[in-house]
């Protein structure tokens, strides 16, 4: 598949192409069954990436309020605390030891859940697409073709289905 | 009982065999056609046109037997020329079964299962390759292959005509 041919497909998935364009992706998908894999994959692969930004609970503004709130509570026993401290005063300032653990440790989850679904989304991102597998069949098929039933005995096979030219192929892969 | 009552009686039964001869013929009518049905069915036939052709990657001449095939190939597979091996003319009815041996020694076999106003239901076998079933209007080309034959590839088309 070509890159303007997968950016027409991704088009067609988001619901940007237009009447006449839309028209055309459909009558190419019911013709090929790898078009339709490839949507199927691009499908698939959106899926994964909505679980991902489900999974990441972000913090809301009550929330961050909160915590600012919390900090300025803390800001005046850290002061002392440096205040006090002869030597190496910002090494004292790092680690509050007065602030709360949870403090400390509140961003820890959602900064780890955001780097790891950062990491993921970059895996999935670089994941090449699909190689162009023919159909291996041994079943029934609902294509809305000619062909009504397919058994190779595991072998793959193409099918091209035109309907205007009264034509159908069936094409065994392996022994092209 | 009176006589007038007896006549009445007679006139009863009359009418009463009336309606019952109706249902006789009624469902006589009713098993006659569906008996007759099926017959009309069994009574289509298909002539399906086979041909058996060999492709090679080689540049050479196209069969024009197979012409009109070679015309529908060429804009999906790639072949350099077309050698009509084997043309057969196959006159079937439903459920029977018709086909011919390849070169290679494999078998093609076809047999109408059904022929309606949606077109022709083919079953159609070629051995070491495909089972498969094809509902296809009259003049819908099939192509299955190919087969490995020699250097070239053997290819098996078939056309319905009903």
């Amino acid at each position: 598949m070509t890159d303007d041919e997968r950016l027409t497909l991704e088009a067609y998935h988001d619901g940007e192409l237009g009447g006449l364009a839309r028209w055309r992706m459909e009558r190419r998908l019911a013709r090929s069954s790898q078009l339709r894999a490839e949507l199927d994959e691009l499908r698939n692969q959106r899926d994964l990436l909505g679980t991902l930004d489900e999974a990441w609970d972000e913090p809301g503004p009550a929330e961050v309020e909160g915590n600012w709130a919390a900090i300025a509570v803390a800001l005046p026993a850290i002061d002392a605390q440096v205040d006090a401290a002869p030597v190496s005063p910002r090494a004292e300032a790092s680690e509050p030891a007065g602030a709360p653990e949870w403090l400390r440790w509140r961003w820890a989850a959602p900064v780890a859940a955001a780097a790891a679904a950062l990491a993921l989304a970059i895996v999935v991102g670089r994941t090449p697409p699909a190689p162009e597998v023919p159909l291996a069949a041994s079943a029934p098929i609902a294509s809305g073709g000619a062909v009504r039933y397919l058994d190779t005995a595991g072998r793959s096979v193409m099918v091209i289905e035109e309907a205007q030219e009264d034509l159908t192929i069936l094409w065994m892969m392996d022994e092209a | 009982m009176t006589l007038a009552t007896a006549t009445e009686n007679r006139e009863m039964r009359r009418r009463g065999g009336i309606p019952g001869l109706s249902v006789a013929i009624v469902l006589s009518a009713l098993v006659g056609l569906w008996t007759a049905a099926p017959a009309a069915a069994e009574g289509e036939r298909i002539h399906i046109e086979l041909i058996v052709s060999l492709l090679s990657d080689s540049p050479g001449e196209i069969d024009p037997r197979a012409a009109r095939l070679a015309a529908k190939l060429e804009r999906k597979i790639r072949f350099g020329s077309l050698k009509v091996l084997e043309s057969r003319d196959l006159d079937l009815g439903i459920d029977d079964v018709g086909g011919t041996k390849l070169p290679n020694g494999r078998a093609v076999q076809v047999k109408p299962l059904l022929v309606d106003s949606k077109g022709a239901l083919l079953a159609v076998v070629l051995e070491g390759s495909m089972d498969t079933q094809l509902r296809v209007k009259s003049e819908h080309l099939v192509v299955l292959g190919p087969q490995k034959h020699g250097d070239g590839q053997l290819v098996v088309s078939l056309e319905p005509h009903f």
